[in-house]
């Protein structure tokens, strides 16, 4: 008797247990992190809500309304921007996450142009002498020449070059020599002329992380949990960092003699450029996968804990923090005292760095793309300030 | 709860996304060869339960007449009949819902594995980042292999069966090893009852899987070979020739599978009982006067009363 009540009761239980694990952790959509660019007293950035956000950088205010990305229907799940738009000639260039590269007017967000590339586009679009490079996750480098005549936008290929596994770095480029990291371990190095594979250089795991080409030298971390110093020219590699205890996902700043590589271990680690000694390292904070911003003598991070932070830059002491109580993932803008980043509860937020390293709120409330997504203000007025 | 969360994270998941990547890394970076690696270390892991829970069926299937009596003696008092019932399972060292241990054992793997599966092959880039707080970078190999690649066959393992393959897999194999593992009905209720397990457990797991990853409708249709084997070779393949033999399994079924198992069954149970008997002769006896000088207090408590 009991046997088959148990039997019941297990069935009832069993379904009402997969389907509340089910509820816990569903299979997540995409939701982006897109840092931002300011052109023209606007700050340019992809939204969480899949939208091109032109806002004003001293109030918070939006320029135009959001411009949302063109999506297919059947592609709603892939609404995301994840790479920094880049800007060309007065238009907004971004990669979408459901493969297309999109173009706005700088100042009205009109859509220009929206031209299906590839499968998924996790890194950000490049410009350099009027050709566009971005990196897909079907693992093509794509380089298009682009015309802008007007309100017209014309893409047309120049060259693909195929990798082994997804790229979903951003590209860098100095000089004729284009470079970006992928998923197949490798960095690589091409001519942006003809996209000829000037040198590829293995690392130990999968790179996520964009590069930093600087002075003729390459700067990246990989999933190995090592950092990498490559010349730029022959694929040599200079140094290595061995020091973190977790993957490199952000991309790293630089000043002339050090360069500061946050890690998913917590921490970011001060190395010599030239030889890649460490010079300093934070304590151990929350994952780092949004890339810092250098104010001053201060470095500025924000961590998957929720916190933003201000270090000084010769020695890693902690300044000044705020709690931003949201996941803070996307690169942090910089100009002048003032930083701006965009945190997962859907908001870009502006905070000036005071020269005592106190972070404090720039404007009146954050910009919530979600609430211009519903037709609501953007810029609550019953909010209250983090920091 | 969130100290149960880090609890759940550190015991169940973190292992189990370790020995996924680990295996995956072994067999040649496919995904799904991995899951039905780990699902044949969960079997073996869980071995003696099963085993035990067959050998509890098996005793289960040898008393049937004996409750057929029971119900047919004690037909007008039903608190009666539930009492001698109690006791005959007692007598016989029968524990009525132990066949259900690994079932429920079995729960926070399906759970786990589920959330594993999500974070082990993400199918965005914040999945990933999440992923390496998960993994034990001291291990060799782990971070050679990231990102995992999650196609298997026509499968994406991250995401639901695009086509009702996978899932009508799942419940078939999930009728089968309901067939093989339900007990015999010692009445009509119990029959109906188990004619209810038998179809809605497949038709409810089908339905799962074309929600959840393929990853883990893969698990469950290994997993359910694997047990519809183990079965067979514990309690006989009996159940599984009376389906494959369309005519025969029309005529007996339920009666057929009860008949062809509990002679068996009985006959087995007993000798195991008499050889019990002869090894703890005395222990056994010891446990009899022990029974009697439990009962013998609680009538005097109810006397009190």
């Amino acid at each position: 008797m009991i046997g088959h009540k148990a039997s019941f009761a297990l069935l009832l239980s069993t379904g009402l247990l997969l389907m509340a694990s089910m509820g816990c952790s569903r299979i997540s959509n995409p939701q982006g992190w897109s840092g931002g660019v300011i052109v023209d007293d606007a700050l340019i950035m992809g939204s969480m809500d899949g939208q091109v956000l032109s806002i004003n950088p001293d109030n918070g205010t939006q320029n135009w309304p959001p411009a949302k990305i063109r999506v297919e229907e059947k592609q709603e799940n892939k609404r995301a921007v994840y790479g920094t738009p880049a800007i060309y000639e007065d238009v907004v260039f971004v990669a979408s996450y459901d493969g297309k590269v999109q173009a706005f007017a700088l100042h009205d967000g009109r859509l220009l142009e929206s031209e299906p590339v590839a499968n998924e586009f996790v890194g950000g679009p490049v410009f350099s002498e009027g050709r566009l490079f971005v990196g897909s996750s079907d693992g093509i480098m794509h380089a298009y020449d682009v015309e802008v005549n007007g309100q017209t936008v014309i893409l047309e290929k120049a060259w693909e070059f195929l990798a082994d596994a997804s790229i979903w770095s951003t590209a860098a480029v100095e000089g004729n020599i284009l470079v970006f990291s992928s998923l197949d371990h490798y960095v690589y190095a091409l001519d942006t002329e003809r996209g000829k594979e000037l040198w590829k250089f293995q690392t130990g795991a999968a790179v996520a992380a964009n590069p930093v080409l600087h002075k003729g030298n390459v700067y990246v971390g990989s999933f190995d949990s090592v950092f990498y110093s490559i010349d730029a020219f022959s694929g040599d590699e200079n140094w290595k960092f061995s020091g973190a205890s977790n993957w490199y996902w952000a991309t790293p700043v630089l000043t002339d003699k050090y360069i500061y590589a946050p890690s998913l271990d917590g921490k970011i680690y001060a190395l010599e450029i030239s030889t890649g000694e460490m010079r300093w390292e934070t304590e151990e904070f929350g994952p780092i996968i949004s890339s810092p911003a250098i104010v001053s003598d201060m470095i500025v991070f924000g961590s998957r804990d929720g916190e933003l932070r201000v270090a000084e830059l010769s020695s890693g002491m902690i300044l000044g923090s705020c709690d931003i109580d949201e996941k803070i993932e996307s690169p942090i803008t910089s100009l002048g005292d003032s930083i701006y980043f965009s945190a997962r509860d859907h908001s870009v937020r502006a905070l000036i760095i005071k020269q005592n390293g106190n972070p404090d709120e720039k404007w009146d409330s954050p910009y919530f793309s979600n609430k211009a997504e519903d037709g609501d203000d953007p810029n609550p007025k019953d909010w209250s300030p983090s920091c | 709860m969130e100290v149960f969360g880090q609890i759940w994270s550190n015991v169940i998941i973190q292992p189990m996304i370790n020995t996924l990547v680990l295996l995956y890394s072994l067999a040649f970076s496919n995904f799904g060869i991995a899951i039905a690696i780990f699902t044949i270390l969960i079997r073996g892991v869980m071995m003696p339960l099963t085993v035990k829970q067959s050998r509890q069926m098996k005793a289960m299937s040898a008393l049937q007449p004996k409750i057929k009596e029971i119900q047919g003696r004690f037909a007008n008092d039903k608190q009666k009949q539930s009492q001698e019932t109690m006791k005959l399972y007692k007598e016989q060292g029968v524990n009525p819902i132990g066949c259900l241990g690994p079932m429920f054992i079995q729960m926070p793997i399906w759970i786990g594995l589920y959330q594993a599966i999500l974070q082990t092959v993400p199918t965005t880039p914040e999945s990933l980042v999440g992923l390496s707080s998960n993994l034990y970078h001291w291990l060799p190999m782990v971070q050679d292999v990231i990102p995992l690649d999650s196609g298997f066959l026509w499968l994406d393992l991250a995401r639901p069966d695009p086509f009702p393959i996978l899932p009508v897999m799942v419940g078939v194999s999930m009728f089968l090893m309901q067939k093989m593992t339900s007990m015999p009905a010692a009445d009509d209720r119990q029959a109906s009852t188990n004619r209810m397990m038998l179809w809605m457990m497949p038709l409810m797991f089908g339905f799962f899987s074309m929600q959840f990853p393929s990853g883990l409708a893969l698990y469950w249709v290994i997993s359910n070979i694997v047990g519809i084997v183990i079965q067979g070779f514990i309690t006989g393949w009996d159940p599984l020739i009376n389906i494959l033999d369309f005519k025969k399994s029309r005529t007996t079924e339920p009666e057929a599978a009860l008949a062809a198992d509990v002679p068996h069954a009985l006959e087995e149970s007993e000798q195991d009982e008499h050889n019990t008997d002869d090894r703890k002769d005395s222990g056994g006896r010891d446990r009899n006067r022990t029974k009697r000088a439990r009962r013998r207090p609680r009538r005097g408590r109810n006397k009190r009363h």
